[in-house]
This record gives structure tokens, sequence and C-alpha cells, in this order.
């Protein structure tokens, strides 16, 4: 019931993540969107494949997942924002017909 | 039932991030959509080995989690120090 509950949020954080990415146009707001919602994903996911599965020897690989993935995911989006700005991307739209 | 309709909705969700890798028409977004693809790539292995029970796959799982983040880290690095047009 948990697992199936946690499951079901998961593919909806994922339904927002690509709503958000359809919706805006420029750059740094889609890795401002994507950087929580996509981790929020990740970590919801995975957590609810432990309840899914039940405490067993395999929980360990999974648990050093979670904490890899939420180490590593937003130091990805971190460095592409960092490179993005550093290059001199504006950080306003130059047009502003839709969105 | 659950576990079926999860893989499903990843699955799209990856084909979604592929069309955006082609797509895109700058650099960072390319880039963004890479970051994407490689989360939904290493959710669906995750889901499939605990689905049919196969867990020596998540220490593929692993691994792949470290080549994705390894691979981001360099490709900005080499555009950090200038890309191509140096």
């Amino acid at each position: 019931m948990i697992a199936s509950l946690l499951l079901i949020i998961g593919c909806l954080f994922i339904a927002f993540s690509i709503f958000g990415i359809i919706q805006y146009r420029n750059i740094f707001t889609k890795i401002l969107l994507i950087s929580k919602v996509d981790t929020v994903a990740t970590l919801t996911i995975i957590i609810g494949l432990i309840f899914y599965q039940g405490f067993d020897a395999s929980s360990i690989k999974l648990i050093i997942l979670v904490i890899f993935l939420m180490i590593t995911n937003p130091i990805n989006s971190h460095m592409i924002a960092r490179v993005a700005w550093l290059h001199g991307v504006p950080l306003e739209d130059s047009e502003r017909t839709k969105s | 039932m659950i576990e079926t309709l999860t893989m499903t909705f990843l699955v799209g969700a990856i084909i979604f991030s592929t069309i955006l890798l082609i797509r895109g028409p700058s650099v960072w977004e390319r880039l963004l959509a890479l970051n994407l693809f490689m989360a939904k790539s290493v959710i669906l292995l995750t889901v499939y080995s605990i689905v049919t029970n196969r867990t020596f796959l998540l220490d593929l799982v692993i691994a792949y989690a470290m080549i994705g983040f390894i691979s981001i880290t360099l490709i900005c690095r080499f555009l950090l120090r200038g890309g191509r047009t140096k």
C-alpha cells in the first residue's frame, strides 16, 4: 500500500518535470525546476521500491544508491547552471510572446 | 500492476527526453536533457531489477550512475575551458 502510493507520487513528480520543461523557455528556469523535481522523483521511487520488496540484503544497495543520487544529482544541475552563467547566457527572455 | 504502470511511464519519459536531446537548439538544453536521460534510465533499471527479482543488476545501476556523473562533469569542464572554439 505504501509502496504503491510512493510509486504513484514519483510518477506524478516526473509528470510535473515534463510539464515544466515544455512550459518554460529560459534555460535557468528549466534548470531551477529540474534540479529539485527530478531529484525528489528519483528518491521517492527508490524509497518506494525499498518498501515494495521488504527489508532484505538488496536494500543496502538501494540505500547506497539513494545517498549517491542525493549527492550527485544537484551537483550536475549546479555545474550546468555555472557553465551557462560563465558563458554569458542572458537571465531574461528576449521575447515575451509565449510563457 | 503498479510496477507495469511505472515502467511504462518511465519509458515514455525516456523517449521524450531523447526527443529533447536531439531537438534542443543550444548546448545547455542538450546537457540538461542528458541529465534527465541518465536519471530516468537509472530509475527504470532499478525498477526492472527489483520487480523481476534479479538483484545483481543493482551493482550495474550504481556503476551506471557513476558513469553518468563523471560524463556530465567532464563535458562541463570541457565547456568551461573554452570548448571546441579555443
